[in-house]
């Protein structure tokens, strides 16, 4: 099954610091414990975990599904999508435009249309973001979830989780899962990915 | 009747943790919860990757020797100090 993970530079697992076989050197076997598995992505597992590479990966034997991501007995490399780090920016402009329009249609439904045309004028960043702690110190404090995530812009995997929370906020569950979907989708679009096959 | 989302990991606990992390004694959704704070946190990395170099660096001293015993007592009156006694 070909299925995708990221990676730190140097194709590094994040965490447990081990380097994965380039493609066509090897298998990464699971780790120490006889029955511990290499972990992967499914699309829509890809942005809880955001790193500096992306790779696609062929996972081998059987391939189960846990939470945020899928496990097998082994993987290896198969190619780097080049694209990305580069896209980033886009990435995390992507979250902040979502987070700023559903932070607007909020201030609509409240009845706050001023603040909402406010907030809804183009500015440079770190403008909009000191406009937004200004409007949330009025009262709507959902809208410091915009000044959080443009904020976190320079990390792609924080700016995504706040924009999640700032769904989350806003639209309680659902509004978190649709963001995530989002953020999954626009891998799938930028990137030209589908599911695992 | 509506899910609720999950409550996240929060560094105080996570920090709490990294030794069971390192050791491969979390079970397998313990362990992706600790790691999906990780991705948001980069507080919580730099701890881990301290506590791992920590790890490397004392491996190459010579055979642990137990402190004194007042040393001892002194550190466990401080840890549990910190846990409010």
């Amino acid at each position: 099954m070909l299925a995708w993970k990221f990676l730190s530079p140097g194709a590094v697992a994040p965490f447990t610091g081990i380097r994965w076989p380039l493609p066509g050197v090897g298998w990464m076997e699971g780790r120490s414990k006889p029955d511990s598995r290499v972990h992967a992505c499914a699309l829509e597992d890809l942005p809880y975990w955001i790193d500096q590479e992306l790779w696609v990966v062929e996972l081998e034997g059987e391939v189960a599904r846990a939470r945020r991501q899928l496990v097998a007995a082994r993987g290896r490399l198969v190619a780097r999508v080049d694209e990305w780090p580069a896209a980033e920016a886009e990435f995390t402009g992507a979250c902040i435009e979502r987070t700023r329009r559903r932070v607007i249609d909020a201030l609509l439904a409240a009845g706050r249309e001023d603040d909402a045309a406010v907030l809804s004028a183009p500015r440079e960043p770190e403008a909009e973001r000191q406009t937004a702690l200004s409007i949330a110190g009025s009262g709507p404090s959902y809208v410091g979830y915009v000044a959080d995530v443009i904020r976190r812009r320079p990390y792609p995997g924080t700016c995504a989780y706040m924009a999640a929370n700032a769904a989350a906020a806003i639209g309680n569950v659902r509004g978190h899962d649709q963001e995530r979907a989002e953020q999954a989708a626009w891998f799938s679009a930028r990137f030209k990915l589908g599911q695992p096959r | 009747m509506s899910r609720a989302l999950p409550a996240d990991l929060v560094c105080i606990v996570a920090v709490e943790r990294v030794t069971e992390y390192l050791e491969d004694a979390q079970t397998p959704e313990e362990r992706t919860e600790f790691e999906e704070h990780l991705v948001t946190c980069p507080g919580c990395v730099i701890y881990l990757r301290q506590v791992r170099a920590q790890i490397a660096a004392s491996a190459v001293l010579g055979d642990p020797q137990p402190p004194p015993e007042e040393v001892t007592r002194k550190l466990l009156d401080l840890f549990r100090a910190s846990r409010g006694g």
